[in-house]
């Protein structure tokens, strides 16, 4: 009993570790550098795909096809940034959406390379607790000395205000692109520890809701704030877990849960600074 | 040729009701520059309400139109009310209600799945809300004490509206369960020949309800009184206020009107595709949200015309293409507008809005 008891929490930690590195990224695109993003589930399975084809069709090693997988996400990041990220707000989050939706069609519609809907199955399982925790430490690290970089200071300058980051001499563009591709690559390595975890992938296990799902963890977290991520993605991990028992409204829950958020604490549980757009 | 113009009646059909949904999302980005994202769920609920009043109260398809009006009005004002205005506008009230609001929709979430004895009998239930009134309380309080903050945010507003989303949904397939709903026949039309092509009447007659509420619409923004102090507040809602118009009813009254127009959209859904799905929302109101950028969101005539050209593209897309590309042809056409021209048809730098 107890060994049952203790791969299932085993299972919620990697699955936590996973979506910490994955909304790490997140928080490096919508509270870092404040630009709302509703497709980073899009780039995560962009990095899902990659490494499951290249582990199961050219026999890579894990750790390479991890590497390749972070690399093909941030060249999608790079791709759409480049036209898209001169948009703002409200427009950007759409074509953020519409992005993500295309990338589904797309892998839905390659079917010799990805099966379409089936999906593929029988990627080797390669994630152990140990591996994960490792990894989303490390992203976490990466992230703190980004964000308190010199690099970073100027995302959170373009977030305080564009215009005036513009007029101090950065590069708004230039940074937005390098931050969003930085982020896209944090959600392929979450997209290839998703795919060699559940052994199975579907374009439908990347819809929109899982970016809603992912930005729901930051919000709650508090955006800007790594402590926020970690809590964040924790109690909206393990909470539906542990309340087996009133499954059913777990996603209203969800969305009431973000609603009074937003309306009581804007910036969050553990949030210190409001996000302007 | 009857293919084409078969397509083409296909995509005015499909047009009428994207524009329907579309003119919410523009009207109220107009009022208060906010992407309503539950505006798709409304249009959702509206479609299942119709349902029920065919099902269990009268097929009539004028009493079936009406309700779900009306269930959208009153749910699209009830949105605005505990959704967005708090965020506008953080006085205590208005607080006190979003509380309230979450409260009831978490009971009647609770009664759709068990009998009222159980919520009385059940521990877990009152460990449940303790908890949660708790989690309540704290927000409010720490959130009081450290916001002070008088005005939120535009990422805030968008949060707060995929959450209404979220909940409008599943509280529907709470309701009415998961599974799919078949529509009645509330309305039966034979096929109607014009030069000599048969069309179907049905598709006529969406067509046309779909214009009649257009025009409705038109005449309610331009002729009334409220439609003028619509106007005045997507112009410039300070001025608005300093000419004695209230732009929270205003607000109020956008949303009711809009969600009306998605409501009477879901009914016609409903008759068109004969199934009702709680989750078709998402992706009509995705393609309805495209159709209002395409027009330049914000403008009413560009919400009409996005529509049905959004429409014909995909019906033509789907017809002579490849049906599984129906949403990538959407989408891409949405992120080419963004890039070429992000004001869409109808706006410009000094564009009327609303």
């Amino acid at each position: 009993m107890s060994q049952i008891f203790n791969s299932y929490l085993l299972q919620i930690i990697t699955i936590c570790s996973i979506n910490i590195i994955i909304v790490a990224g997140l928080n490096l695109v919508t509270g870092v550098t404040g630009q709302l993003s509703l497709g980073h589930a899009g780039f995560m399975s962009v990095g899902a795909y990659t490494a499951a084809i290249l582990m199961m069709k050219a026999g890579l090693p894990f750790f390479f096809a991890l590497i390749a997988a972070a690399a093909s996400a941030a060249l999608a990041g790079l791709c759409l940034g480049l036209p898209l990220l001169r948009l703002r707000g409200d427009y950007l989050a759409i074509a953020t959406l519409g992005f993500c939706e295309i990338v589904r069609v797309v892998f839905l519609y390659a079917r010799s390379l990805t099966r379409g809907a089936v999906g593929i199955s029988g990627i080797p399982y390669h994630t152990s607790v140990g591996l994960t925790i490792i990894i989303a430490a490390l992203s976490l690290i990466f992230m703190y000395n980004l964000e308190n970089s010199r690099f970073g200071l100027a995302l959170k300058s373009i977030r305080e205000d564009e215009l005036a980051a513009e007029m101090m001499g950065i590069n708004v563009i230039k940074y937005k692109i390098i931050a969003f591709a930085i982020g896209s690559a944090f959600a392929g390595i979450g997209g290839a520890l998703y795919a060699c975890r559940m052994t199975i992938i579907t374009p439908a296990d990347f819809g929109f809701m899982k970016s809603i799902e992912q930005l729901c963890m930051l919000v709650l977290g508090g955006m800007g704030s790594l402590m926020g991520v970690v809590v964040g993605v924790v109690i909206l991990t393990a909470v539906p877990e542990l309340l087996r028992f009133a499954s059913e409204y777990r996603m209203v829950m969800y969305g009431l849960v973000m609603v009074m958020i937003m309306a009581y604490r804007p910036q969050g549980l553990f949030g210190k600074i409001k996000v302007n757009i | 040729m009857e293919i084409v113009l078969q397509q083409l009646l296909n995509g005015l059909t499909l047009g009428g009701i994207y524009a329907l949904i579309a003119l919410g999302y523009t009207m109220i980005y107009g009022v208060v520059k906010l992407i309503n994202f539950a505006h798709g769920d409304i249009f959702m609920a509206g479609s299942f309400v119709g349902l029920f009043i065919a099902l269990k109260i009268s097929a009539n398809i004028f009493a079936v139109m009406f309700g779900a009006l009306l269930f959208c009005a009153v749910l699209g004002f009830l949105t605005e009310r505990a959704a967005y205005r708090p965020l506008r506008d953080a006085n205590p009230r208005n607080m006190i209600f979003t509380a309230v609001f979450v409260l009831v929709i978490l009971f009647i979430a609770f009664l759709s799945q068990n009998s009222l004895k159980t919520l009385f009998a059940s521990p877990k239930i009152w460990i449940g809300t303790i908890l949660f009134l708790a989690f309540t309380i704290w927000l409010v309080a720490t959130g009081a004490k450290r916001g002070g903050r008088k005005e939120s945010s535009r990422i805030n507003a968008l949060i707060s509206a995929i959450g209404m989303s979220i909940v409008i949904s599943n509280m529907v397939g709470l309701i009415h369960g998961p599974k799919r709903a078949a529509y009645p026949e509330i309305i039966k039309f034979s096929e109607i020949n014009i030069l000599g092509i048969g069309f179907n009447g049905l598709q006529i007659f969406i067509i046309l309800s779909s214009f009649f509420l257009m025009a409705a619409l038109y005449i309610i923004v331009h002729k009334t009184k409220a439609g003028t102090a619509m106007r005045a507040v997507s112009q410039n809602m300070n001025a608005a206020r300093l000419m004695g118009i209230n732009p929270n009813k205003v607000v109020g009254f956008t949303f009711a009107l809009g969600s009306a127009l998605a409501g009477a959209a879901g009914v016609l859904v409903g008759i068109f595709y004969t199934v009702a799905d709680h989750t078709m929302g998402g992706l009509y109101g995705l393609k309805a949200f495209v159709a209002a950028v395409l027009g330049g969101i914000g403008s009413i005539p560009g919400a009409m015309l996005g529509g049905f050209v959004l429409a014909i593209a995909e019906v033509f897309g789907v017809g002579f293409l490849d049906p599984q590309l129906r949403d990538a042809i959407a989408f891409g056409i949405l992120i080419i507008i963004l890039v070429a021209r992000p004001a869409g048809f109808f706006g410009s730098t000094a564009r009327e809005k609303v």
